[in-house]
């Protein structure tokens, strides 16, 4: 069984659901998903892998801030008290990972910047280059609004990308990825997040 | 980084549909100045919705309602981050094409605004952004999806600060589904067929026996086929197949929080922020409700933070209703 914590501050947060729900029935996983608002949520929980979903960051920090519900504080410090915590952010998920503005650590080393594809007209679906998730080596890309690396560290390892633009990253356990993987059919994403859960737990 | 336009495609339907996803949990609100919209963004809003008059102010003057002027929405796209969405008139693909070269990132296809066409609306798949329609019933809803729409909304009763048109629309589309899911064969024929109707109003405008043939969206049998395959999809999920808004009405914390206790997915405000006393409060209250709706005491601590909100109409008052517009 794998408890998994689904942020449930604001954005698509239950397309997150159904693809891990489907991961989870193709690995023949046990999933207990957990919905975290605040941050006594987290602590209840005592999740073994998070998901961070795509959305309005501005509206997440706000709702979910030291002066909100309290659980992304509280959410980054759990990330860093154990680097092997797998965590999936997606989207908006990348920009609060490299961006917690919290006073602590980034929880992924590169840099991003917000909305810098353009606006809606110039979200796309293109297939991606990806490497050291699952078998295959290419994903369907779905990028809405998305950011995109302003500076990629050597100190992550790149596992996707778009023509020659790296739009996926991976800091040890943590996997941040511009694009949306609960959109697309493919399970993949999900699929490593929970093997990650499940190989970290019987290590 | 230079990219190669040619392998990525644009303004699919999964790009439009996703875009509403990313609104769940949401307060959309109506901004008529840049400086509103800051206030939006800062008070944690998901979008939006730029206006040159907010719907209780163009309920109050009257007239011909249109889409608003290029630059007030230039402005407001300058000045935000979040999502701008504006609004066109019902059927007004003209306006559309305008809102879309000007880069709003969602289209609302309003009953505010005065109709354009009486009997179509806009053929919503010919466009490369998303729209947002209102709906009444579920038959709207559908046939709004069938001509493109990736976000619904109720309609409410915009500009009254009163949500019991709401709260009707959140009722009878949740009902309806319930219906279609559990009625015979027969009964579900009979469902389709009156859906299917509401693209006749032009031939019971003829007297000369005219037989419908085309439609803004394809042949009346395309049509049917696309309503069908959205009612199935209906029957399936036991929701829209696309993100589902609240609007139309809403001026309290405790009014967010009882649409979200409908199942909507967020909320839609209009008048109810600009037109409150201390719109900076308003709008921090709306969206600590929304994301707390089952919460009873976040929603008492919302809804003390709220100063006097807008004052509210009677629905039997009012000489327009905006809901009748657009089936």
């Amino acid at each position: 069984m794998v408890r998994i914590g689904l942020v449930m501050l604001q954005g698509a947060r239950h397309v997150h659901a159904t693809a891990l729900k489907r991961a989870a029935e193709q690995a023949g996983v046990e999933l207990e998903l957990h919905e975290l608002r605040t941050d006594a949520d987290l602590f209840a929980c005592q999740p073994e892998a998070i998901v961070l979903p795509g959305g309005e960051t501005t509206t997440m920090r706000l709702t979910g801030g030291a002066e909100g519900s309290g659980l992304l504080p509280a959410l980054f410090a759990w990330m860093r008290a154990d680097p092997t915590l797998p965590v999936l952010g997606t989207c908006a998920g990348v920009i609060l990972l490299a961006d917690p503005q919290d006073g602590g650590e980034p929880l992924i080393h590169s840099s991003i910047d917000r909305n810098a594809y353009g606006r809606q007209q110039d979200s796309f679906q293109a297939e991606l280059g990806i490497s050291g998730v699952g078998d295959s080596n290419t994903f369907p890309g779905v990028f809405i609004r998305a950011p995109r690396f302003a500076d990629i560290s050597a100190k992550d390892k790149i596992v996707a990308t778009h023509q020659e633009e790296v739009v996926g990253v991976r800091n040890g356990a943590r996997l941040a990825l511009t694009f949306h993987p609960e959109l697309s059919d493919d399970p993949t994403f999900h699929r490593w997040l929970l093997e990650a859960a499940l190989l970290r737990a019987t290590a | 980084m230079a990219l190669d336009l040619a392998t990525m495609r644009h303004g699919t339907t999964l790009l439009k549909r996703g875009f509403a996803k990313m609104q769940e949990g949401g307060v959309i609100m109506d901004v008529v100045t840049p400086e509103q919209a800051q206030v939006a963004e800062d008070a944690g809003a998901t979008a939006v919705m730029a206006l040159e008059r907010v719907p209780a102010d163009i309920r109050a003057d009257g007239g011909v309602a249109r889409m608003s002027h290029p630059q007030l929405i230039r402005g407001i796209i300058e000045t935000t981050s979040i999502p701008v969405m504006a609004k066109a008139r019902i059927g007004h693909s003209g306006e559309a094409r305008v809102l879309e070269a000007l880069g709003v990132d969602m289209i609302d296809e309003s009953e505010v605004l005065t109709p354009a066409d009486p009997f179509y609306h806009i053929p919503k798949d010919e466009f490369s952004i998303p729209f947002v329609c209102g709906c009444t019933s579920l038959g709207e809803a559908v046939r709004r999806i069938q001509e493109g729409a990736a976000m619904i909304r109720t309609k409410g009763e915009a500009g009254t600060g009163n949500v019991v048109s709401a709260v009707q629309h959140a009722r009878l589309v949740d009902e309806e589904i319930r219906f279609l899911q559990t009625c015979d064969s027969a009964a579900h024929e009979t469902a389709i067929a009156a859906i299917v109707d509401g693209y006749r109003g032009l031939e019971q405008k003829s007297v000369l026996g005219v037989k419908l043939q085309q439609t803004p969206f394809g042949t009346i049998e395309q049509c049917e086929a696309g309503v069908r395959e959205v009612v199935e999809e209906v029957r399936t999920l036991g929701r829209l197949p696309v993100v589902t808004f609240s609007a139309g009405g809403i001026a309290t914390p405790a009014d967010a929080a009882l649409l979200m206790q409908h199942g909507l997915d967020g909320i839609f405000v209009g008048s109810g922020i600009f037109k409150s006393e201390d719109p900076t409060t308003t709008a921090k209250a709306i969206v600590l409700a929304t994301h707390h709706f089952s919460d009873p005491d976040k929603v008492v601590e919302a809804s003390e933070m709220m100063a006097k909100p807008m004052s509210g109409l009677e629905l039997e008052d009012l000489d327009v209703r905006y809901e009748d517009r657009g089936s």
